[in-house]
């Protein structure tokens, strides 16, 4: 397996994303003028990334049948399927009486990718490197596993708040923009083949496609609630509406047309832990 | 009682394998349509064998389908006959003097032309079981490639891909057979050698 140094061009261009972030979160906090403003928290989210896999891996087209227009048929049956989670630490700055919220901070994005046979049996792959026979391997999955370590920049807007429970826990909804972007920390990929002989070719048919994108970035929306107890502490659930990953080849098995998921947080104002005199 | 057992894992193992093998035959028989960007009606050129094949009988199109062998391969004491069937019948190419043992020995096709206006070479048209040997004024068939499939390393088809195109006539009416292009396999199958 391949093994990944950074890039110092991408190195130094992280510092500054991470020093900005940071920078930019202090000055909206001074401006937020109460420390109460100030929260910092921890976010858990999970999803998966929409698409066909991708054409780099020479497959042999012919798992599903399906009617066409003159009764031929050309549908795919290989599938990419590509899921993530991440966890990350949050700090927040709220403006305007807590109408609107910045957040930053680290995240660690974890993606678990798999190219098999919707029949549950294998798939042909091409060796490209057989110049006198059509020559194929067959292949039961190809996984990949890649982690990205990622500053994210998300602003949210509060459309309704009410204490509708009791007067110490106060229930919002909000819509919120993000973007994030990140570097590759961490990347393998293997290859299951149907008869274990054939194992000693993993190498040749992981080279035959290019490495996944160091640099990770995405563009993303997402639908919230909030509910805020007395002490201001914030639990809040979110839907990712279907969103973009800006980067290309972020991943080499699909080639994603969106992603969507969930993501849960909860926020605590910095006054629990720094005392204001 | 444990050489039964032994039998039994041994008939079983062998069951597996055998099953293994004809659901590969059975998939690698199977039609992969994927249109032409140029002519969307026509199978776009491939050597994969993908057991497609199409060309443009004047404007319509003649292409294989999913419910009909594509190709079938019939050796006569002279004579090889290429058969490629769609909806609208088959068109078969007569090469002569070619007389291939078994699928593995059409690998003698490979890069070859034949120039379809030659009388030895024959082409014949067959629709509603009817047949008509075509009179070609001008036409060429080549086999761009012709090489073995295998699976994890072992042999189970020949793989035949080429072009084609000719002008002839059909009941009378003058007709041009263009864009024609045909990626096949053939196997055990669709074999036949007539002794």
């Amino acid at each position: 397996m391949k093994t990944w140094t950074f890039n110092p061009y991408l190195r130094n261009h992280m510092k500054k994303l991470i020093w900005m972030s940071i920078f930019s979160v202090v000055i909206s906090g001074a401006y937020a003028q109460k420390t109460s403003n100030f929260k910092i928290g921890v976010e858990f989210g999970q999803g998966s990334v929409e698409g066909d896999y991708s054409d780099k891996w020479n497959i042999r087209q012919d798992l599903i049948t399906s009617l066409y227009d003159h009764g031929l048929f050309s549908s795919r049956a290989a599938y990419a399927q590509s899921d993530f989670f991440y966890w990350g630490i949050k700090p927040q700055v709220s403006l305007w009486n807590d109408r609107v919220n910045l957040y930053s901070g680290l995240r660690f994005t974890m993606f678990d990718s798999n190219l098999g046979d919707r029949n549950g049996t294998n798939f042909f792959y091409l060796r490209t490197t057989n110049p006198d026979a059509v020559e194929f391997y067959k292949i039961f999955l190809i996984k990949e596993e890649t982690a990205y370590l990622s500053v994210p920049l998300e602003m949210s807007y509060t459309i309704f708040h009410s204490n509708i429970l009791t007067p110490n826990i106060t229930v919002s909804f909000y819509g919120k923009a993000g973007m994030e972007i990140g570097l590759s920390i961490f990347s393998k990929r293997n290859v299951n083949f149907v008869s274990t002989t054939m194992q000693s070719h993993e190498h040749e048919v992981l080279n035959s496609v290019e490495q996944p994108n160091k640099l990770y970035s995405t563009l993303y929306g997402a639908l919230g609630g909030q509910l805020t107890i007395g002490n201001g502490i914030q639990f809040n659930v979110e839907g990712i509406i279907p969103s973009q990953i800006l980067t290309k080849n972020h991943n080499s098995i699909i080639e994603p047309d969106t992603f969507s998921g969930v993501q849960l947080s909860v926020q605590f104002p910095l006054s629990m832990f720094i005392k204001n005199n | 009682m444990k050489q039964y057992a032994f039998l039994l894992f041994i008939v079983c193992t062998a069951l597996f394998f055998f099953a293994c093998s004809k659901s590969d035959e059975y998939r690698l028989s199977g039609s992969v349509f994927i249109p032409d960007e140029d002519f969307p009606e026509l199978p776009k050129y491939s050597e994969w064998g993908y057991n497609t094949f199409g060309a443009y009988i004047d404007r319509t199109p003649f292409v294989s389908d999913n419910y009909t062998m594509p190709v079938k391969i019939i050796v006569e004491s002279d004579t090889c006959r290429i058969g490629f069937s769609g909806k609208m019948g088959t068109l078969t190419f007569h090469l002569p003097d070619f007389v291939p043992e078994n699928y593995s020995d059409l690998l003698a096709l490979n890069g070859k032309s034949y120039p379809l206006i030659q009388s030895s070479c024959m082409v014949t048209f067959t629709n509603n079981e009817e047949t008509d040997t075509l009179n070609i004024t001008e036409g060429t068939l080549t086999f761009k490639r012709v090489q073995k499939l295998l699976v994890d390393k072992k042999e189970m088809k020949s793989v035949l891909s080429g072009t084609f195109s000719m002008k002839t006539s059909i009941n009378g009416e003058p007709v041009s057979i263009g864009n024609g292009r045909f990626d096949v396999t053939v196997g055990e199958i669709n074999f036949f050698k007539n002794e």
